[in-house]
């Protein structure tokens, strides 16, 4: 990969940062900086060929009905999913776990056993669960993680002894960056009859993503965090669980006939997204996928787990640094770590008056933090066009702000 | 050290947040009030003894960043043996000395050098919620009295 031809698709870097510092951005756990080929796709969209999909008959209505129906298809190829239609836009991860709990918890479907969620879920993937779990009168429970902050695979298994509906996990943790074995939590939820949701926000920008192999039933992910844009994401499910479930919400676009007595609705993938689809966010995030597939994953991959071992490294010899969790395998480049003496706040003012986005706080995953007997952490998190010279200079700051504050 | 982490981290913050003087470890008491903010998860518990309508002693405990910790530690400071009266339009000149969108310069509100000292915080906005994280919980709490 070349750095600096990566580097200079993307606009944001192509200035300074107000206080004239070139700028360093690593909290791309929240969100990634966007090349120019998702900013013109976006633009170029509205500029030429904008129109609602999947209503009109005229031009440019019928090219964009067409680019969505591709798009679904280019996106089910970049997740493994067998069937376009297993493909449903959402605004988001979190729009789509909240409607996914309310789809399969609050509907006529009654459903029997507790709800499972790891104790390293992000709060979108965990509130909602727990608000369903309480609707539906059904036992939540958190599956324990391990001292180094993965799944508890004994504890998970014990767990699931007991009649279990559902298991909402993360592919990679948001703080610890700690990958979860996928395929082995389906299998043991599957053994027991559980549905497996899978949240891979944080898996989508930097590992392939194969549905198949996972073997889970839905799994979703947000346009924001892999290049794309804001208020787009996809909800992955299999043909056969999608088919039967209640409509994720209810509108436009997703009817076959409205009666006053009743109303029947369409087949897939059209079932469950009622109303105007974010159409720009389709296109932007069709660009997206196609800047990581010219990248090729893998060597994003490789590029970033060598940046995240010089990162791990160089931070374990900063004295009073301490690195949250670690696993041997399947990370993503996320580092959160709490500095003796120094408040995460106060790390992350220092750093950003040199031009350096860190991020500080609960990053909203308060149980982990409870896990680690903490209130809040710095998180480094790293994307494609993340250099190690940038690791350097981030590291030489901190180490200036942990004088300047002790 | 640049001038704009200069002009926040004064001298008086980092001092207040290194030795506090109304910090209290490990408290026996109930806390009167609660200042929780949700979107960092810092938290303080404020103590406060009042006596004929008197702030008799204000102590707190809990967690926080530096400004956060001094700003609390200034206030208990400030509103000693106040009245309740007097510590309101204390906590309100404080509020208004932090807010970047008044139209009062901080030195036309107040003489205070402590209190003068997070006048910063007006060029930092996104550190607002941490200089007025005990005040506003303890207004809130004098409001419902």
């Amino acid at each position: 990969m070349n750095l600096e031809s990566i580097k200079s698709q993307f606009p944001i870097f192509q200035q300074k940062t107000p206080v004239g510092k070139e700028l360093v951005y690593l909290d791309n756990a929240s969100t990634t900086q966007k090349p120019d080929c998702v900013i013109d796709a976006i633009a170029d969209f509205y500029k030429f060929s904008n129109a609602n999909a999947g209503r009109g008959v005229y031009w440019p209505a019928t090219e964009v009905t067409g680019r969505v129906v591709d798009i679904r298809q280019r996106l089910a190829k970049f997740i493994g999913a067998a069937r376009p239609e297993e493909v449903v836009f959402t605004h988001g991860v979190t729009d789509a776990l909240n409607k996914l709990a309310l789809a399969i918890f609050g509907g006529s479907q009654k459903r029997e056993g507790q709800v499972l969620v790891s104790g390293m879920e992000h709060h979108s993937n965990f509130v909602p669960w727990q608000m369903a779990a309480r609707h539906g009168s059904l036992p939540f429970k958190v599956i324990p993680l391990t001292d180094s902050g993965a799944i508890d695979m004994e504890a998970y298994a014990q767990l699931l002894k007991e009649p279990t509906s559902l298991v909402a996990v993360s592919a990679a943790s948001n703080v610890t960056g700690i990958g979860n074995d996928i395929s082995r939590l389906s299998q043991m939820a599957h053994n027991s009859g559980a549905l497996l949701v899978v949240d891979a926000s944080q898996a989508v920008a930097h590992q392939p993503i194969d549905v198949r192999q996972w073997d889970c039933d839905f799994m979703v992910f947000s346009g924001h965090k892999a290049y794309g844009p804001t208020g787009i994401g996809v909800l992955y499910g299999t043909y056969e669980v999608l088919v039967e479930l209640n409509p994720l919400a209810y509108g436009g676009g997703m009817v076959q006939e409205v009666n006053e007595s009743d109303t029947t609705f369409r087949m897939l993938p059209h079932r469950h997204e009622a109303g105007t689809l974010n159409l720009a966010g389709i296109v932007g995030l069709e660009a997206a996928i196609a800047f990581i597939e010219k990248q090729g994953i893998a060597n994003i991959q490789a590029h970033e787990n060598a940046l995240y071992e010089l990162l791990r490294k160089k931070l374990n010899e900063v004295s009073g640094v301490a690195i949250l969790g670690r696993s041997s395998s399947l990370q993503c480049p996320v580092v959160s770590f709490t500095v003796e003496g120094v408040h995460p706040h106060d790390m992350a003012t220092y750093l950003a008056t040199e031009g350096i986005s860190i991020r500080a706080g609960h990053h909203c995953a308060q149980p982990l933090m409870k896990h680690f007997g903490i209130t809040a952490c710095s998180r480094i998190s790293l994307a494609c066009y993340s250099s190690g010279q940038e690791i350097e200079q981030t590291v030489d700051q901190l180490k200036e702000a942990i004088a300047f504050f002790r | 050290m640049n001038k704009a982490l200069q002009s926040l981290y004064k001298e008086v913050i980092l001092s207040r947040a290194k030795v506090p003087r109304y910090e209290c470890k490990a408290p026996d008491l109930v806390p009167t009030v609660e200042a929780y903010n949700p979107l960092c998860g810092d938290k303080f518990y404020l103590y406060v003894s009042i006596e004929d309508g008197v702030f008799k002693e204000l102590k707190f405990s809990g967690f926080g960043c530096s400004i956060s910790k001094a700003s609390t530690d200034v206030m208990c400071d400030a509103l000693s043996h106040k009245t309740i009266q007097e510590g309101l339009l204390i906590i309100d000149t404080f509020l208004e000395l932090i807010d970047d969108k008044s139209s009062v310069s901080p030195e036309q509100l107040t003489d205070s050098k402590e209190l003068l000292a997070f006048a910063a915080a007006r060029d930092f906005p996104e550190r607002k919620t941490c200089a007025n994280l005990g005040w506003e919980a303890l207004r809130l709490h004098l409001q419902s009295l």
